[in-house]
C-alpha cells in the first residue's frame, strides 16, 4: 500500500498545473516515515549473512560476482546459498535457519552435479534435526525415529521441488531464457505461491570465446541497420534483461566466472625478475645480464602498460598473497557493460596449505577475498559433506 | 538472362586480432528458386558450425525475394537455421499473425529474424508498438514471438525431476580396472565428461581399451580413433579374460557379438569429428529404446585433433575446442552417455608437465584424471585432478 500511495505521488506530477494546486496538499502528506520505510525495507529485502560470504552483508537486488580458477569451489558456493535459501526457517518445530524461498539456477558450464546437491541438503537436514533431537526428546522409539525419516523426505522432496535448473548450451538459448523468464516466474508464482529470491548463473562467462568469434560485417547484407550478432550485444543484452528482472522480480544474483590467476606473461616476468635481481646483486656481471635485462624490462614494459602496477619482484604464483599488492591478479575479460553491473565481487582460490584442522583431513583449503567492497582479510574455508566451513 | 547467371557473394569474417577469413556463397537466383551453397575459404566450410550457419543465413537474406530457397548445406546447420536465422517471412504460413504490417514495423527497428528478437529490447518494441495504428495486433505478434523463443532454450526442470533423471538413468560404468573404479567411486559417471591426461605410454589407451571392453558386453561404445591406436586383439584379451565359459566355440561366438557391440571410426581432424558426432546425434534421437543402447563415447586424444587448431589463430581454434566440448557434454546429458576423452600433457613453468590444451579447457571435463606410469614396474598412478563429488589430489595405484 505504501508503494501505490508512492505510484499516486508520481502520478500527479502529470497533472496541469491548475489541478496541481488542489493536489498539492495531498502530495505534501507523508508516505511513510522512515522508521516505517526501514521496518518494511529490512522485512521485505533482509540483509543475508550466507556462509562463507559472511562478511559483507548482501540483499535482494545485489549483484554478486564470483571469481577464481578453475575447481576453486565457487559452484560450492553456490550450492551453498541455494541449500539455505530453500531450507525453511522452521518446519515441525525444527529450526533450519534458512529462507523458504525458490532459486533458480541457470546452469551455462552444464556441469551441475544433482547428486551431491541432494547429498549436501540431506546432511544439513539430518545435522539441523539431530541437534535438535539431543536438546528436545530422546532418540527412543522406532516409531519416532520412522517418523523423523518421513518428516525429512517430505522435507527434502518441498526444498527440491523449489530448486529450479536450466541447461544452456549457448548464448541464444542463454537469451532465450533470460526474455522468457518473467513469464516463467509469473507462472510459478501464480501456480505454487513460489517467490524466487535468489538467481544463480554458473559461469557467466563460458560463451565469452564462442561469441568473440562470431564477428561479422553486416553492412554487406544492406541491412545497415540490423544489431550484429557479437559479443558487446550480446552482453549488454544480457546485462538489460537481468536488470529488468530485477525490477520486476527482486531477486539477489550471483554468478560465478572463471578467471586464470597468472599468465602467459608471468613465465616471462619471472625470468625477468629474477635478470633484474641478478643484475642488481652482481655487478661484475653486467655484461652478461645486460641483454637478459633488455629483453625483460621491454616485458615489463609491455606488462605494466597492459595490465597496471605490478612490481616485478612478486611470484605471481604465490596463492597467499592477498591482491591488494597487486592491483589486479587475473586479466578483466567480460566486457565493461558486465563489469559495471557487478555489485560486489569475490576472489576464491585453492591454497597451497593442507588443511591444518584434525576434523577434515585431506581436503584442501580455499582462500575467500573480498575485492569490492574491498576487506582487508582472507577468509579461509575448506568444503566437507555438510558444506562450506569456515576454517578462519 | 541476368537471373540465369550465377551471382557471387562474399562475406568476410573478421577476427578481433584483424586476421580474416573467407566465407563465400554462390547462389542462383530463378523468379521462384534459389540455389545457395556455401563454401570456406579452403573450399570446405572450415569453420564452427555458428559460423556456418551465419554464412547460410547471410545467403538466406540476399535470396529473400524468391518464393522457395533450396539450401545445400550439412543437417546441423539448417536446422537451427531454418526458424529462428532465416528472415521472419518464413514463419508466416505457420504463424500468420506475422504478416507483412508486422514484418514492416520490425524491419523500421532493425529486426529481421527471430534472433535479432534476442538482442533487441522488448520492452522498448513494446512501447513503440503501443505508439502504432494497429497496436493489439503487433502486441500480439511480439506475444507470438515469445513464445517462438520460449521453444529455442531447454526446458526447466526442478530438483526432484532433476533427482529422479539422475538415479533413473545417469548410473555408473565400470571401468573394469579395479584401482580407478575405487578412486571414482564405482567407475565414470553417465552424463559427463571425463578427462584422462598423462604423458605419452601412461595407460591412457590402455584404460579406454579396458573400458570399452568392460562396457561392450551389455551396451554400444563408440570409439573415435585419431592417432590408429584402437586395436582389437587388444580388446580381445581384454575380454577373454572377462567372459568365462568352457567351451572355445561358445567363447568365440560371445567375443564375436560383444565386439560388435563397439564402433570404431577414425577422424583425422576436428571438422571430422564434428561430422561424426553430429551424424550420432541424429541416430540417438532416432533410436528405439528397446534394443542394445548405446552409453559410452570415447575419443582417443582429442587434442590431436584440437592442437593444430588452437595455435594458428586464437580464438577460432578456442571456439572450435569450446564448441567440441559443449557438443560432447550435450550428447552426454540428453542421450545419457559416458564420455571419456584422452588429453595429452605438454611442459610447464619450471619442467614438470601439464595437460594440454590451456586453461579454457580446463573447466570444460566433468572430472579430470591425471595418468602416470610407475617406474621399474608393470603399475600405474592415477590422480584426481578435478571430481564433482571426490576430493582432488586423492590417487590410487593400478594395472592393467
Amino acid at each position: 500500500m505504501n508503494n501505490n500511495s508512492i505510484n499516486n505521488s508520481r502520478r500527479n506530477w502529470q497533472f496541469s498545473s491548475e489541478e496541481m494546486g488542489s493536489h498539492a496538499k495531498s502530495w505534501l502528506v507523508e508516505d511513510e516515515t522512515a522508521r516505517e520505510m526501514l521496518e518494511r525495507v529490512q522485512t521485505e529485502r533482509p540483509f543475508l549473512l550466507l556462509p562463507p560470504l559472511h562478511r559483507v552483508p548482501i540483499r535482494v537486488g545485489n549483484v554478486v560476482e564470483l571469481t577464481g580458477p578453475s575447481s576453486s569451489s565457487k559452484t560450492h558456493i553456490l550450492i551453498q546459498a541455494a541449500i539455505t535459501c530453500i531450507l525453511p526457517k522452521q518446519w515441525n518445530a525444527v529450526s533450519y535457519g534458512g529462507l523458504g524461498h525458490s532459486v533458480m539456477f541457470i546452469d551455462l558450464d552444464c556441469r551441475f552435479d544433482i547428486l551431491r546437491f541432494s547429498e549436501l541438503l540431506n546432511h544439513r537436514i539430518m545435522e539441523a534435526g539431530s541437534s535438535c533431537k539431543v536438546g528436545c526428546h530422546k532418540m527412543g522409539s522406532e516409531a519416532q525415529f520412522a517418523r523423523m525419516k518421513h518428516y525429512n523426505e517430505e522435507l527434502f522432496a518441498s526444498c527440491m521441488k523449489r530448486f529450479l535448473y536450466i541447461r544452456c548450451y549457448d548464448s541464444s538459448e542463454f537469451l532465450a531464457t533470460l526474455k522468457t523468464l518473467h513469464y516463467r516466474l509469473q507462472k510459478e508464482r501464480e501456480a505454487h505461491g513460489l517467490n524466487v529470491h535468489l538467481l544463480l548463473i554458473d559461469s557467466i562467462g563460458a560463451f565469452h570465446w564462442l561469441d568473440r568469434v562470431v564477428n561479422m560485417q553486416q553492412g554487406n547484407f544492406g541491412l545497415t541497420c540490423r544489431k550484429s550478432w557479437h559479443l558487446q550485444n550480446v552482453s549488454e543484452a544480457v546485462v538489460q534483461e537481468i536488470r529488468r528482472l530485477l525490477l520486476v522480480h527482486p531477486m539477489l544474483v550471483m554468478a560465478t566466472k572463471t578467471v586464470f590467476l597468472g599468465n602467459k606473461y608471468s613465465k616471462a616476468l619471472i625470468s625477468a625478475s629474477h635478470a633484474c635481481d641478478g643484475y642488481k646483486s652482481s655487478f661484475l656481471r653486467q655484461q652478461v645480464f645486460y641483454e637478459r635485462v633488455k629483453t625483460s624490462y621491454e616485458t615489463i614494459n609491455h606488462f605494466v602498460s597492459s595490465y597496471g602496477n605490478w612490481p616485478a619482484a612478486d611470484n605471481p604464483y604465490s596463492r597467499n598473497v592477498t591482491s591488494t599488492d597487486r592491483q589486479l591478479p587475473y586479466r578483466k575479460y567480460m566486457p565493461a557493460v558486465w563489469q559495471s553491473f557487478v555489485t560486489h565481487r569475490i576472489l576464491v582460490r585453492a591454497t597451497d596449505d593442507d588443511s591444518v584442522d584434525d576434523e577434515h583431513p585431506n581436503n584442501s583449503v580455499f582462500l575467500l577475498e573480498w575485492l569490492m567492497p574491498p576487506v582487508n582479510s582472507l577468509d579461509k574455508f575448506t568444503v566437507t559433506d555438510t558444506g562450506v566451513f569456515i576454517l578462519s | 538472362m541476368e537471373r540465369f547467371r550465377w551471382r557471387h557473394g562474399c562475406e568476410e569474417i573478421r577476427e578481433k586480432d584483424g586476421k580474416k577469413d573467407k566465407g563465400e556463397y554462390w547462389h542462383w537466383g530463378f523468379e521462384f528458386l534459389t540455389l545457395c551453397f556455401c563454401f570456406g575459404s579452403g573450399g570446405q566450410l572450415a569453420t564452427t558450425p555458428a559460423v556456418k550457419a551465419r554464412l547460410l543465413s547471410a545467403a538466406l537474406f540476399i535470396a529473400g525475394g524468391s518464393d522457395h530457397v533450396v539450401l545445400v548445406a550439412p543437417y546441423e546447420v539448417v536446422e537451427p537455421l531454418v526458424k529462428y536465422m532465416a528472415p521472419l517471412k518464413n514463419l508466416e504460413t505457420e504463424y500468420p499473425i506475422i504478416d507483412p504490417s508486422f514484418r514492416k514495423f520490425c524491419a523500421s527497428h532493425g529486426i529481421f529474424s527471430v534472433e535479432d528478437f534476442l538482442i533487441h529490447d522488448l520492452y522498448m518494441l513494446a512501447a513503440f508498438a503501443e505508439q502504432d495504428i494497429s497496436s493489439e495486433r503487433l502486441k500480439e505478434g511480439i506475444t507470438q514471438v515469445l513464445s517462438i523463443i520460449d521453444d529455442m532454450h531447454q526446458p526447466w526442470w526442478n530438483g526432484m525431476e532433476l533427482l529422479e533423471d539422475a538415479k533413473r538413468n545417469k548410473h555408473v560404468l565400470p571401468t573394469g580396472i579395479q584401482g580407478i573404479d575405487l578412486l571414482l567411486g564405482g567407475g565414470i559417471h553417465i552424463g559427463q565428461l571425463t578427462e584422462l591426461v598423462g604423458p605419452s605410454s601412461s595407460g591412457k589407451t590402455q584404460v579406454c581399451l579396458q573400458t570399452a571392453s568392460n562396457v561392450a558386453s551389455n551396451h554400444m561404445v563408440l570409439y573415435i580413433d585419431t592417432s590408429n591406436s584402437f586395436s582389437p586383439e587388444r580388446i580381445a584379451y581384454f575380454l577373454g579374460k572377462i567372459i568365462d565359459v568352457a567351451s572355445a566355440q561358445a567363447k568365440n561366438q560371445i567375443l564375436q557379438k560383444v565386439m560388435s557391440n563397439i564402433l570404431c571410426h577414425s577422424v583425422f581432424d576436428i571438422f571430422a569429428m564434428f561430422d561424426v558426432l553430429h551424424q550420432l546425434e541424429s541416430h540417438l534421437r532416432y533410436q528405439d529404446a528397446g534394443g542394445c543402447q548405446m552409453r559410452l563415447l570415447i575419443v582417443d586424444s582429442i587434442s590431436l585433433l584440437i592442437s593444430p587448431v588452437l595455435g594458428s589463430s586464437s580464438t577460432q581454434g578456442r571456439a572450435l575446442m569450446l564448441s567440441a566440448g559443449y557438443l560432447l557434454k550435450k550428447l552426454a546429458h540428453q542421450h545419457n552417455l559416458a564420455v571419456l576423452v584422452i588429453n595429452h600433457t605438454v611442459g610447464g613453468e619450471g619442467g614438470c608437465s601439464k595437460p594440454a590444451l590451456g586453461d579454457s579447457w580446463k573447466s570444460i571435463p566433468h572430472s579430470r584424471l591425471f595418468l602416470s606410469c610407475v617406474r621399474g614396474s608393470n603399475d600405474y598412478n592415477a590422480l584426481i585432478l578435478k571430481h564433482p563429488s571426490m576430493a582432488s589430489g586423492k590417487a590410487a595405484r593400478f594395472v592393467i
